[in-house]
């Protein structure tokens, strides 16, 4: 049987070392470049001949503008507006990364913590940085909700910073764990199919196909999830409450 | 005002039958995503429930290993994030997503429906 984790480890393919520092160009880097790659193309294409009645891939296109123009609207109101680029990026890098990794033979990036606990950090550091450039020192208020007792506040303060430092660890640690564990159960499920041989391995495999299904909805939630999460952090920032 | 005018009058039924079905693929769309929402409702609440237990055993250790108190900020840490866990779990089922602060929740529960145990 092959080992379920061969899936998820780093190769790389142009070894580059500066300083003593691996920055080797990597199967995970190409899958990035690929996800790159891909978007981009298909927005040129999507938008290239813009029609009053759109064909399927400008309609496809559309459909994913206004599904997450829609996701800022309702979580961060019209202020979000000008937020919606970054929202929008890391929507599709997510689902592309989730979604290429559905490729057989191919890499997930977002089932390293590396690469998610990365994109989660920026945005952290981002929300927060951008709250203390809004309101000041007055973004320590988000951590003493209005409306809570005075004898309350000695428990509420520290559950509120904590929630709030652990924002980036539960961004990442849900995208990364549900991506390695659905990629892992595929691969052992496969292996019984091999294991079984031909006529009881029809098992395993069939019910392998509706994994995959479900699979494919789990990468396509983990990105919402993880754009709507950005949204409703820079929500904090942007209006204090 | 108290005359009717058949024009206001025709325009005002219009405008009932347009709101009718307006409401109408509002509910169906909206209800096409409710599977979704609450998927990842639950994707959510189980993630926030584990790491905040880690997160905060760890920060409790790494000051631990900073000041010297063993084990007194783990223990500490590790409580607090069992509390912050099961606060942001009941958060989420009250739907009020992840904001901080219960502003937003009062002013939506005006009356009596708001239990502040948290």
């Amino acid at each position: 049987m092959a080992d379920p984790l061969k899936q998820f480890k780093i190769e790389p393919i142009v070894p580059i070392e500066i300083g003593g520092i691996d920055l080797s160009f990597t199967n995970s880097s190409m899958w990035m470049m690929i996800a790159v790659a891909v978007s981009v193309i298909f927005m040129s294409i999507a938008t290239r001949r813009p029609a009053m009645v759109p064909n399927r891939i400008q309609a496809f296109a559309e459909g994913m503008y206004e599904f997450i123009a829609g996701m800022v609207r309702d979580n961060i109101g019209s202020k979000g507006r000008e937020y919606f680029p970054m929202i929008f990026t890391i929507f599709v890098v997510v689902l592309l990364g989730n979604m290429l990794g559905m490729i057989p033979y191919s890499f997930t990036y977002t089932s390293h913590i590396a690469v998610t606990m990365g994109l989660a950090l920026a945005i952290f550091l981002f929300v927060t940085i951008l709250g203390f450039v809004k309101h000041g020192t007055h973004f320590f208020s988000l951590f003493c909700p209005a409306g809570v007792p005075w004898a309350l506040k000695p428990l509420i303060i520290p559950i509120e910073v904590l929630s709030y430092l652990i924002r980036p660890v539960t961004l990442s640690v849900r995208l990364f764990a549900n991506m390695m564990a659905g990629h892992l159960m595929l691969k052992v499920f496969a292996g019984f199919s091999v294991l079984m041989g031909v006529g009881l391995g029809l098992v395993p495999m069939f019910f392998n196909v509706a994994l995959i299904a479900f699979e494919v909805l789990i990468a396509f939630l983990q990105a919402y999830v993880f754009a709507i999460l950005s949204c409703i952090y820079l929500k904090d920032a942007i209006e204090l409450h | 005002m108290t005359e009717k005018d058949p024009r206001l009058e025709k325009i005002k039924a219009d405008l009932e039958a347009k709101k009718k079905v307006e409401a109408k693929t509002e509910s169906i769309h909206s209800k096409k995503f409710e599977g979704t929402e609450s998927m990842s409702t639950g994707l959510r609440a189980g993630a926030e429930l584990i790491t905040s237990i880690l997160a905060g055993g760890l920060i409790g250790y790494l000051l631990d290993q900073w000041l010297s108190t063993t084990p007194l900020f783990l223990i500490a840490m590790l409580v607090l994030g069992v509390i912050t866990g099961f606060v942001n779990v009941w958060r989420t089922t009250q739907n009020i997503g992840y904001q901080v602060g219960y502003k937003d929740l009062k002013d939506k529960t005006d009356n009596n429906t708001i239990k502040k145990d948290g």
